[in-house]
């Protein structure tokens, strides 16, 4: 196995496991159910979950931004 | 998703008509000036304009497509009749990104590298199956034709709302006219005019969606004056969390809508038509944020709405954006020239997405279809002229459609099952372009199996299928689920059943 085809599959597990944490979060399971608090306007849980769904973003720009990958990438 | 209306508008005066009629003019010019920019005559020069896109165009040609009339009136709609859970709109936009970034930028320099045109150019290049490019053609085309019908009755009920009692006159001759302008400036100049167009379309759309809001605001006053009024009026549920079934829906919508729109053929044809991939790149990483200016807007203006529009019921509900647009229209003359700049926007928002799936039917259809089974050896130019044929056919055929099933909204909603089918394409995109190891034997029975299963799910006599869903789960993801399933350990284990065999 070499040691790109290594680095490879590392990124694309530590990508997946990033993304999944983001939808863990993005998704306000975990706020209680009846509260109606808000801050200008919003809930706090629409609020929390937009926060996370601004990092999600974040993160899938900067994944675009990356180094393009090499040219000659073969099919499948 | 459901039909949009619009309605409630004042009828427009002659200023506005001329600035209407200036902003389709321009489409018609740039249609003009797109055939004049031609290269040659070739299905690349016309359904991918020589692959010549770069950051600006591609970024906009993307945002205009992506966002359409339905995310005007149908996502304002929603969140008046769901408030604050109809968040989740924004989440699924920004999921076709994430989805579209998994396999966009290998595929942008495979088909560079192997001229592909059509979205099933690359899956004949890479599992060899015509079996498999034919269905996967008709999923697409399927998909992609209710998408179109749905954008054009949008259309009609756009200048419907404007003609008062004319109405149902006025919807016919929306569709046919729109549809018209539509099909000329895209059989003109083929991508490149549509690009062009959405260049127009999306600035149109983007500057709308913010000036709505400050409309919106300066009109109603802040939003926590409205989320009071809904609370007020003993509406809480609509400010509250999603309860534990309406989460399970936020999943399903994230997973369906963010593969199934990832999987549009004219977003993958966006993709081959890049300059470069830095571009492609850099297109996506700004289109990522384009959910928070976008959808999010909607979200707060369909807020708005149920806050000081109350009332409105059913079918009514997506009337809540021209409801609003209405006391804006009256309260001053500078409100109704927003108006008009914002009526201009849907209009980009319609045309804009109608346009790029002609330009997609026609061409799955005449080079996957046409040039493989009927007129195998038929040359580049008689294809190209073909296809701009077919657009008028497939454009005149659907405009008649959406004219006879003016009425017939629950028709449509029948219809309109297009991401349950197009994720069932996920193996062999998102999985095939990045593990060889997949084998076209079980992606193909996979993906026969996955349209079965959310078919039968979709349409059968089941009682535990509730409004369309499975425990809140959309049909399409169980099929996906068999599909993806049948697909990995199908091709594991032929891989395994090759490796023990002594031949």
């Amino acid at each position: 196995m070499s040691s790109s085809f290594k680095h490879k599959t590392l990124n694309r597990t530590f990508i997946t496991v990033i993304y999944l944490f983001l939808l863990v979060l993005v998704i306000p399971w975990y706020w209680p159910e009846n509260d109606a608090r808000q801050f200008y306007g919003f809930p706090l849980w629409a609020l929390a979950s937009l926060g996370v769904l601004f990092l999600t973003s974040v993160f899938t720009a900067m994944l675009c931004l990356q180094n393009a990958e090499s040219a000659c990438e073969k099919v499948g | 998703m459901r039909e949009s209306r619009v309605s409630n508008l004042l009828p427009f005066g002659f200023g506005a008509w001329l600035f209407f009629s200036a902003y389709l003019c321009s489409l018609l010019l740039l249609g003009w000036l797109g055939r004049k920019a031609r290269k040659e005559d070739s299905l690349q020069d016309f359904y991918l304009a020589g692959r010549g896109f770069s950051f600006f165009v591609l970024f906009l040609t993307l945002y205009a497509t992506q966002y359409s009339g339905n995310t005007v009136f149908g996502v304002t709609g929603a969140s008046y009749r769901l408030g604050f859970p109809w968040l989740i709109s924004v989440h699924y936009m920004l999921a076709i990104i994430v989805f579209m970034r998994t396999y966009a930028f290998k595929l942008q320099t495979l088909a560079r590298s192997r001229n592909y045109v059509t979205p099933v150019d690359y899956l004949k290049d890479r599992f060899h199956s015509r079996f498999l490019a034919t269905i996967s053609s008709i999923v697409m085309i399927v998909a992609l034709s209710n998408y179109l019908l749905a954008q054009l009755m949008t259309m009609g009920r756009a200048l419907q709302g404007l003609a008062g009692p004319a109405g149902d006159i006025a919807y016919n001759y929306g569709v046919i006219s729109l549809a018209l302008i539509m099909v000329i400036y895209g059989t003109l100049g083929g991508l490149r005019a549509i690009a062009w167009t959405d260049v127009i379309q999306g600035s149109v759309l983007f500057v709308g969606f913010f000036v709505l809001l400050l409309l919106v605001i300066n009109q109603f006053g802040p939003l926590s004056i409205a989320t009071e009024t809904i609370a007020q009026a003993s509406d809480l549920d609509k400010l509250e969390r999603p309860n534990s079934s309406m989460l399970r829906e936020w999943l399903s919508y994230i997973f369906l809508v963010g593969i199934g729109g990832a999987l549009y053929p004219q977003f993958i044809q966006r993709i081959y038509s890049a300059r470069t991939t830095q571009g492609l790149r850099q297109s996506f990483a700004v289109m990522a944020f384009m959910p928070f200016i976008t959808a999010l807007i909607a979200v707060i203006i369909g807020i708005y709405a149920l806050a000081y529009i109350p009332g409105l019921e059913g079918a009514a509900t997506d009337q809540a954006l021209s409801s609003i647009l209405r006391i804006v229209q009256e309260q001053s003359l500078f409100g109704y020239a927003l108006v008009v700049l914002i009526f201009s926007a849907v209009l980009a928002a319609l045309m804009s997405t109608a346009d790029s799936a002609m330009l997609s039917v026609s061409s799955m259809f005449i080079k996957d279809i046409y040039g493989v089974h009927i007129r195998p050896n038929a040359s580049e130019q008689e294809l190209t002229r073909l296809g701009k044929r077919c657009s008028w056919i497939v454009v005149g055929l659907l405009s008649l459609l959406a004219i006879l099933l003016k009425e017939q909204t629950s028709l449509i909603g029948l219809l309109d099952r297009k991401f349950d089918l197009l994720v069932q394409l996920a193996p062999a995109f998102m999985l095939g372009i990045h593990w060889s190891g997949l084998r076209t034997g079980p992606v193909l029975i996979g993906l026969v199996l996955g349209i079965i299963i959310a078919l039968t799910l979709a349409f059968g006599p089941f009682s535990f299928v509730v409004a369309g869903k499975v425990w809140g789960f959309h049909p399409g993801l169980y099929g996906l689920a068999v599909n993806l399933s049948y697909a990995i350990l199908g091709s594991r284990w032929l891989a395994k059943r090759e490796n023990f065999d002594p031949i």
